[in-house]
This record gives C-alpha cells, structure tokens and sequence, in this order.
C-alpha cells in the first residue's frame, strides 16, 4: 500500500460513522480494494482514488443509507443520551457552584453570623429608615 | 438528473453484480470494467460503492470471496456467487422485468390518451 492508499483509507475512516463493528468490517474490505488497484496502478494520487472509489464524504453518505435504520436510530439515541447526561451534569456543577457563593453564609433573623475562632459573632446590619 | 441516476445504480447494482457473478468469478476493479464496457460507459458505479455492495453481500451470504496470488507478489480477491445469491437474482430479475413492464405500460398509456 503506498501514502496516497493509506492517507485516502484514513480520510474515509474520519468521515465514516455508525457501528465500530461495521465500519471496521467495511474499512477492511475498502483497504483490500484500494491495495489490489494500487498493486496494478501504483503511481495513483489520493485524488485519483477519490475519483474512482469515491470521494470519502461520497462513500460516508452511502455507508450511512445502507446501515439499518435501527442501527442509525440507536446511534443517534446514544449521543443524545450522551448530550443529555453532559448537560445535566453542567447544570448541576453550575448550581452547586451558585448555592456555595451565595449561601456562603449562615444567617439569624437576616444577619450574617461569622465565626472567628472559637467565638460567634452576630454583625447587626443597620436598620432601613423609612 | 444525476440523483436520479444515482438512485437508479443503487436500486440495480446489485441485480446487476451478482448477474455479472453467475456468469464467471469476477474481482472488483474487473466487476466495475465490466459493468462500465457493457453498458457503454453509462454505468460507472464507484469502486467505493461496489466495496460496500460486495461486503453486504458475502455478509447475507449471496457471495463468497477468495484470495488469489496473481503472478508473485499481487493478490486479488475474487467472488463467487452461492445458491442464495442465485435464489435472490432470480427474485430481483423478476421484480425488475415487472417494474420495466409497469413503468413501460405508463409511457405507453399516456401516448395512446394523447393520440
């Protein structure tokens, strides 16, 4: 197999998505097909291989028509559980984050206690005039 | 026009391979001349593509491949087709003549409406 095999075999392989298993099997049967042709025809460019087996976006699409619409939908479920799961565990940091900045505090009758050694001191905030 | 024509490969090719396969065992580069000399350069169908056909096939079991060492070094995987694969081309053959037929008696009714 010469550079322009392996670097054609690796643009499919990025472009490529579905089932590891069944990308695996058709990149097998791909890179078999690419070093036989490129065994008669060595000099062939990554272009040249585009042209004749097929642009790797081209063979991408294809591959994803004749996977199993089961298989596509299960793909799909997984990233959007995935997502979902990546989100609500942001959302969750986020609050948290949120609670320990703004209730940093424990508070009597909406006056902040701090505590200072072994001692508990209540700061009286001035009262509003009305 | 090309979508269509596309869309017209994908629904035929593999008729169209494992009818080229019971005549003689075949490997991909000469399935895809072949295909392309016989039809008169209309029926170019991506080598990519026929990778991907040919994979599905042997899966269903339709086909069977084999290596073969060709001169000292080159090996080329050839393809045989199975019983099954007979038992299929004889079922898409016959949808196929169907469709034609069907398709053909549309042309053909609306000539006659127009006449």
């Amino acid at each position: 197999m010469t550079k322009a095999g392996f670097d054609y075999l690796k643009e499919v392989e990025q472009q490529l998505c579905g089932k590891k298993a069944q990308k695996k099997a058709y990149l097998k049967t791909l890179s078999a097909d690419v070093a036989e042709r490129l065994e008669e025809e060595p000099n062939l460019d990554c272009a040249a291989l585009a042209l004749a087996f097929g642009s790797p976006e081209e063979l991408a699409t294809e591959f994803m028509e004749t996977l199993d619409t089961k298989d596509v939908k299960k793909a799909f479920n997984w990233k959007k559980i995935v997502l979902i799961g990546v989100i609500a565990i942001v959302v969750i940091w986020l609050i948290g984050v949120s609670i320990a900045l703004f209730d940093g505090h424990a508070s009597v009758n909406g006056n902040y206690l701090e505590h200072i050694g072994d001692e508990e001191i209540t700061f009286f905030l001035p009262e509003e005039t009305t | 026009m090309a979508q269509a024509q596309d869309n017209f490969k994908r629904g035929t090719a593999e008729m169209l391979v494992l009818y080229l396969l019971e005549q003689e065992d075949m490997y991909a580069y000469q399935i895809v001349n072949e295909l392309n000399r016989r039809s008169g350069g209309c029926y170019r169908l991506l080598e990519g593509s026929l990778s991907m056909i040919l994979m599905r096939m042997e899966e269903a079991g339709l086909i069977t491949g084999r290596t073969e060492l060709v001169g000292k070094r080159r090996t080329r995987r050839y393809y045989t087709i199975m019983p099954l694969g007979r038992e299929k081309l004889s079922s898409l053959m016959h949808d196929y003549q169907e469709m034609i037929f069907g398709i053909q008696s549309i042309i053909d009714f609306q000539k006659e409406e127009t006449e």
